[in-house]
């Protein structure tokens, strides 16, 4: 078993495969990537698969961005995978967001990971979250939404 | 594969949920089961190992994953030997209570009871493969 363990793990940090569509593929690690979008809105990207495993590493750079400057989006365009715990971040973030009158939305496109948008599904976080299908619209969003709470 | 159970017993520890994961993965491939319905089976199976690691010990454990595969039905039972997945609270559970209406979502059947050994939580999850 410590051999199947350490192989699988190794495998984890090769790194994004081809293979994987979103879909139940093989696992790609996860990362987030900090940036810039539209009106000079900050920008956390996750890459891969986020779960219990990254979400304390997701709220400690979301409530950091939060303190620091007026908007935030979170973009899930190359997300394969979330859990509950990242949802539970992502709610967290827009309540703090709220809290402190600044920016918050989310960027789910079309063509994001069927399992990415299935959770959004299942657990109504369209409804509850500002979803938006691009970047650039995710970031208008989240200006608008700190100049609105200014 | 069919009628041979494959179990896996790790730390129950965040960095191998990803492990868990990568094995449905293998076996759903080797078994032919569509990309779809193997979404849907990780979902519910990191919603139970996350339940086991943020609630089932105080101080860590064993967490056991076993996948048993008939023409039917996708069985996943996640069991641990814990004091009981509501017993203990831990300030920082980030998923807001999210992942049992998850898996019962996500799931065709859902029992969760006591192991046959008589200790711990045993999650059993069906897949329906038709």
């Amino acid at each position: 078993m410590r051999a199947l363990l350490a192989r699988l793990r190794k495998r984890d940090r090769v790194g994004p495969s081809a293979e994987n569509n979103g879909y139940g593929g093989p696992v790609s690690p996860g990362s987030i990537e900090r940036g810039q979008g539209a009106a000079g809105v900050e920008v956390l990207a996750l890459t891969g698969e986020h779960d219990l495993y990254t979400a304390s590493d997701l709220q400690t750079q979301l409530q950091a961005v939060l303190t620091e400057t007026p908007a935030v989006v979170v973009d899930l365009t190359e997300t394969t995978f979330i859990d509950s715990s990242i949802v539970g971040v992502l709610i967290d973030a827009r309540q703090t967001a709220e809290q402190s009158s600044k920016g918050f939305s989310v960027c789910l496109a079309e063509d994001s990971a069927p399992t990415v948008r299935r959770i959004f599904e299942i657990t109504g976080l369209t409804a509850a979250l500002p979803v938006l299908p691009d970047r650039d619209q995710a970031s208008q969003a989240a200006a608008a939404g700190a100049k609105t709470a200014s | 594969m069919e009628g041979t159970p494959i179990r896996l017993e790790m730390p129950a520890r965040p960095d191998n949920l990803s492990v868990i994961r990568q094995a449905l993965h293998g076996v759903a491939e080797t078994a032919g089961i569509e990309q779809q319905l193997l979404g849907d089976i990780q979902m519910a199976v990191t919603e139970a190992c996350t339940n086991v690691i943020l609630h089932a010990y105080e101080d860590g454990g064993p967490l056991e994953v076993e996948i048993d595969l008939d023409p039917e039905m996708v069985t996943v039972a996640v069991r641990d030997t814990g004091i009981g997945l509501s017993s203990v609270a831990k300030p920082d559970d980030p998923t807001r209570h999210l992942g049992l209406p998850m898996i019962t979502a996500l799931t065709s059947r859902l029992e969760i009871g006591v192991p046959k050994d008589g200790r711990g939580t045993e999650v059993l999850m069906g897949f329906a493969l038709t």
